[in-house]
């Protein structure tokens, strides 16, 4: 697969294959999947850590779904009965 | 409670009625044009469209765990190859197919309802083996009928010149779509067994020119329809050996080759829209100013038709490149199309079976005569559906478009490492599908009107 079709100068490199990332964060979780044999224990550390940081985003991320889908119900269920 | 429980049936039902109604009718002259409106407002019910899909965008965002979603879709059971008995039985079939349907379009009885070529092609062909294609197997291959014509012309005259990719098929749909809208090839056997003469003419000339393989690999549409659709389908075959995965598995795991899949895949979906837009009340008032306005009829059709390809392309790209600003990444936007591209096609599918399983059931029994005794003269016999079967085609409507929003997670999934970034790599393509469900929403509760000038 190609990685990219255009030249980003400020961008992380995987020194295990040499795709790149447009940060430290998403280079981390690379690292975790496709190279999680190879890894040093200070390589090991940051994908936990870029880990942690994503479970705690995502579940901000999920909460702010939640609330939408609240809204989204409730709101057409109160539009459906003022219409029909 | 109660009331809202009342509300909301009333609301199901009357967008259920609706929809057969509506898709009976444009395919093809064989069916009344029966036509009920809802109780719900047009923009209530178009939103309501919208918010299931985007509601169940959301609901996929609590689905995070990668190796959960990865088993699923790697689930496979391999089976041993069918003896070559079934690939020369397919053969013959496709072959007596064509015969008939040439003969009886030509020599047969030219009344719709007892015309076998009728049948065969739209409520057989069309309707119920494209079912059959992405809901089991693309078994087109097997069975079509110009392949095992032109298969003496192995090697190509030409060689395909290769900056044209697989746009001629593209091109070759559009064309299709237009024959079908502005020709009665629904109602007039002769016209629909001249049309399929052509076809062949042009298929036999051009795998002449430039091989069997490359014409039907790189031009062909019928054969690329067929082998999109099969994608959606549980019985695949990859390298050779046939397996049984999860309908829109392999979505997830063969991307589209480069952009004129993509763009085929847009043709598709387009195609659909479009022949619906022509049949709507709206369309004729467009087009009678337009053509009062000097415009000629038969500039106007291909002309929206080319645009309109054009616009659903251009919404998609868009969607597309702003993923990178929504999501982080440094791949690129190429990558991203041909990754996104194929989950659209669960979409496809579910509006032709919502469009096609009642029009087929209901001829099956002329169908059936016309199989077993194609060359007399059919009684025109249907099955009157039950009541609650007007309850599936939107189902199929929603379920299509719940698969598709599945499938794209999956894809985010198995393109970006990180699942955050996955998830909000799919909010521009969820945007897009939400619009797209109001739009043909808004098709689907149009009156059938026939569209003028054709």
């Amino acid at each position: 697969m190609r990685v990219h079709d255009y030249p980003i100068e400020a961008c992380e490199t995987c020194l295990y294959c040499g795709r790149e990332f447009p940060n430290q964060n998403i280079l981390a979780h690379h690292k975790g999947r496709a190279h999680a044999d190879n890894l040093s224990e200070r390589e090991q550390d940051s994908v936990r850590d870029a880990l942690e940081q994503e479970t705690t985003q995502l579940r901000m991320y999920q909460l702010q779904a939640l609330i939408l889908l609240i809204l989204l119900y409730f709101g057409f269920l109160l539009v459906y009965a003022v219409v029909t | 409670m109660r009331p809202r429980i009342v509300d909301f049936t009333v609301f199901a039902l009357g967008l259920l009625v609706v929809v057969p109604g509506t898709v009976l009718a444009h395919s093809g002259g064989l069916a009344n044009t029966q036509q009920t409106r809802s109780a719900v407002p047009t923009w209530l019910f178009l939103s309501t469209g919208g918010g299931v899909i985007g509601a169940s965008f959301l609901l996929t965002t609590f689905v995070t765990d990668r190796d959960f979603v990865e088993t699923l879709h790697s689930i496979r059971t391999d089976f041993p190859a069918l003896p070559a008995f079934f690939e020369q039985s397919g053969r013959v079939i496709g072959l007596v197919g064509l015969g008939v349907v040439l003969w009886t379009g030509f020599l047969g009885s030219q009344q719709p309802l007892e015309n076998a070529a009728i049948l065969l092609v739209w409520a057989g062909w069309w309707a119920g083996f494209t079912i059959t294609v992405y809901l089991a197997g693309n078994s087109w291959p097997a069975i079509n009928p110009l392949r095992t014509i032109t298969a003496p012309f192995d090697e190509g005259k030409l060689s395909y010149p290769d900056r044209l990719g697989g746009w001629p098929r593209v091109v070759g749909l559009l064309a299709i779509v237009w024959i079908e809208v502005v020709s009665p090839l629904a109602d007039e056997p002769r016209i629909l067994a001249t049309i399929v003469s052509i076809y062949l003419g042009i298929s036999v000339a051009g795998a002449f020119l430039f091989g069997t393989e490359t014409w039907f690999a790189h031009i062909d549409p019928i054969t690329a329809v067929f082998r999109q659709y099969g994608k959606v389908a549980p019985i695949q075959r990859v390298a050779g050996r046939t397996s049984i995965v999860l309908p829109g598995a392999r979505l997830i795991s063969d991307e589209a080759d480069d952009l004129s899949e993509v763009g085929l895949i847009i043709a598709l979906i387009w195609g659909t829209t479009y022949d619906g837009f022509v049949s709507t009340p709206l369309w004729n008032t467009i087009a009678s100013s337009v053509v009062g306005a000097g415009i000629p009829a038969i500039v106007l059709y291909p002309l929206v038709l080319v645009v309109g390809f054009v616009v659903f392309l251009g919404t998609y790209w868009v969607a597309i490149s702003v993923t990178p600003r929504v999501a982080p990444t440094l791949v690129g936007t190429e990558t991203i199309a041909r990754f996104f591209a194929p989950p659209l096609l669960t979409i496809a599918a579910g509006y032709h079976l919502a469009h096609y399983l009642g029009y087929s059931i209901t001829l099956s029994p002329a169908l059936l005569a016309a199989l077993l005794r194609p060359f007399r003269v059919i009684q025109p016999m249907v099955i009157v559906l039950p009541e609650w079967f007007s309850v599936l085609p939107v189902a199929f409507v929603l379920g299509g478009h719940l698969v598709a929003v599945w499938v794209a997670h999956s894809v985010a999934y198995r393109l970006f490492p990180s699942r955050l970034q996955a998830i909000r790599s799919q909010l521009p393509i969820t945007l897009v599908m939400v619009c797209y469900t109001m739009v043909s929403l808004w098709i689907v509760t149009q009156p059938f009107a026939d569209p003028l000038y054709v």
